[in-house]
């Protein structure tokens, strides 16, 4: 699992490459966590390259949306694969997060644009 | 590491009560489906489910961190993937958790209880019981035929 960070109109863009499972979800918490402790409360996910999540990567967006959302930030998730976003759909996280097409979507969203 | 056995039609594999084991599980669901030409979206259905519930029990079900803790066989019959999934460790039905209120927002909604439904969801026939000291849960879901090239 690789994270990747840019920062693109005051919004933090998070690409995670690769699985986010009972392995590696532990320190994709730590890391994300640490980021919205800093202040970093516009997140933008770009999962185009996010090959397979299961709960406990789920678990780990959930949380970091909740510590986004109690810090008054937002946070948007962009290009999931289709395997990754019917997962999404059976959880019932369609309805709870922002979901765009596009980073730049997910980045406009963030921003408040 | 025990060697993962193919026993009249059924496909077996044991496992350690060890996060580390989960790559396994996943590499050997990839070889089942490949061999049995599962589609692909099908097989990662049943690794996200099957990784959920054997997460359960190897981090609640209070298994002996010992070899051959978690057992699971799986086979292909007609149109349908049966999975017995079994461990050695207490009397846990993870059916008995709740599910997750969905109408509640973000920060409303617990964490927990999240697994569970999402295997609800991914598996329609789950059964459990509990024999001989270990906990049994036997699995089925539907794989759609492949059409193949028109």
């Amino acid at each position: 699992m690789e994270i990747r960070e840019e920062e693109r109109e005051g919004v933090k863009i998070i690409g995670l490459r690769g699985r986010l499972d009972a392995v590696t979800s532990p320190a994709v918490e730590q890391r994300l966590l640490a980021l919205v402790a800093q202040g970093e409360v516009r997140v933008a996910f770009d999962l185009s390259g996010l090959s397979y999540i299961s709960s406990l990567g789920l678990r780990v967006l959930m949380v970091v949306a909740k510590q986004v959302q109690t810090g008054g930030g937002k946070l948007a998730l962009a290009t999931l694969t289709d395997s990754v976003r019917e997962i999404f759909n059976l959880a019932g996280f369609t309805q709870l997060f922002t979901v765009c097409q596009t980073v730049d979507e997910a980045v406009a969203y963030c921003a408040g644009r | 590491m025990r060697e993962d056995e193919v026993n009249s039609g059924q496909s077996i594999l044991t496992l350690d009560s060890d996060i580390a084991e989960l790559r396994r599980l996943g590499e050997f669901i990839d070889g089942f489906c490949d061999l049995e030409g599962v589609p692909r979206e099908i097989c990662y259905q049943l690794k996200v489910a099957l990784e959920e519930l054997v997460i359960n029990a190897i981090m609640y079900g209070g298994c002996d961190p010992g070899p051959g803790a978690i057992q699971l066989s799986i086979r292909k019959e007609g149109d349908e993937v049966s999975v017995v999934l079994s461990d050695s460790g207490v009397d846990f039905n993870p059916l008995d958790v709740p599910s997750p209120d969905l109408a509640k927002g973000l920060l409303d909604r617990p964490v927990g209880g999240l697994g569970i439904h999402l295997v609800r969801q991914l598996i329609p026939s789950i059964r459990y019981e509990r024999r001989g000291g270990r906990n049994y849960l036997y699995l089925t879901k539907p794989v759609k035929p492949d059409l193949g090239p028109e």
